[in-house]
């Protein structure tokens, strides 16, 4: 089974990474402008909700959080791993989005747009400002 | 052996798209702005990053307008050294599917997965430098 995998340097503390990959609102701030927060679960919502994935929180530790995908036809049964290594206060994020069925066009582009979002996260978590990738309706600028 | 797949469609033509991989004014609007270009088949490219701190030479394999351009990769990182960039171009509705492999990796590495998360971040950037929306380089200097 194919899994996606980035890695980025984050020149901030892994706590502050942490917070914006293990909710809803952390997601809101790099990912998707429009998020429903469930208990432990999170609806993230795209082109004007034409895509909506929902997430379950399955662990959150300070060096790991792992969701679960509940829904999205390539990406149900798919899991998100966050591993956070921190050294003298920076952070390298390995990200895995893990049991994919296929290597198909989605997972390809997935993949591309994986690699946009962890320097939108990379963003935030460094204090620059940005917006999340996706707005409620499309991309955004 | 391992590759780096990528793909996003862009709102332009083929040809914009083309132009935006095959001219020095380009690749220095959306890539880096250290990037000499010899625009012609068996000509020279060089992208230089952080001040030159990293330098990756190429050398241009293949132009046919509007559909695909070829370069291989001769240094000076080792990993990236023995590696080949295609870029494939194709109309998709109205609208241009870009396709990018860079191939031939030795192995999966930490590198490897840099270098996948950079280049799902440029694939945007490339958007919307055809998109003419002024993304400016990843690299700046």
């Amino acid at each position: 089974m194919p899994d996606i995998r980035e890695s980025i340097q984050i020149d901030a503390p892994a706590a502050r990474v942490s917070a914006l990959v293990s909710s809803g609102e952390g997601f809101s701030k790099w990912w998707a402008e429009d998020v429903v927060l469930h208990p432990e679960a999170v609806d993230l919502g795209f082109f004007n909700r034409a895509t909506v994935y929902c997430v379950q929180l399955v662990r959150s530790a300070p060096s790991e959080t792992e969701w679960f995908c509940k829904s999205g036809e390539e990406w149900e049964g798919t899991r998100l791993r966050f591993i956070l290594n921190e050294t003298k206060g920076q952070t390298l994020l390995r990200f895995t989005h893990a049991g994919w069925k296929a290597d198909t066009d989605y997972f390809v582009s997935c993949n591309t747009t994986w690699g946009a979002l962890m320097f939108r996260l990379k963003a935030v978590a460094e204090g620059k400002p940005t917006v999340p990738l996706f707005s409620k309706i499309g991309w955004a600028l | 052996m391992a590759d780096l797949k990528h793909q996003i469609p862009i709102g332009s033509t083929p040809e914009k798209v083309y132009g935006a991989l095959t001219t020095q004014t380009a690749l220095r609007a959306w890539w880096t702005a250290d990037a000499k270009i010899d625009e012609k088949v068996g000509g020279n490219a060089e992208f230089g990053f952080d001040r030159r701190a990293t330098v990756f030479r190429m050398k241009i394999e293949k132009l046919e307008p509007g559909k695909r351009v070829v370069w291989s990769c001769h240094g000076d990182n080792p990993e990236w050294t023995g590696t080949t960039l295609t870029w494939d171009i194709a109309p998709q509705g109205k609208m241009t599917m870009l396709r990018f492999t860079h191939s031939n990796w030795k192995a999966v590495t930490e590198l490897y997965a840099i270098c996948n998360s950079s280049w799902g971040e440029l694939m945007h950037r490339l958007r919307d430098h055809v998109e003419d929306k002024n993304p400016g380089p990843h690299w700046k200097e």
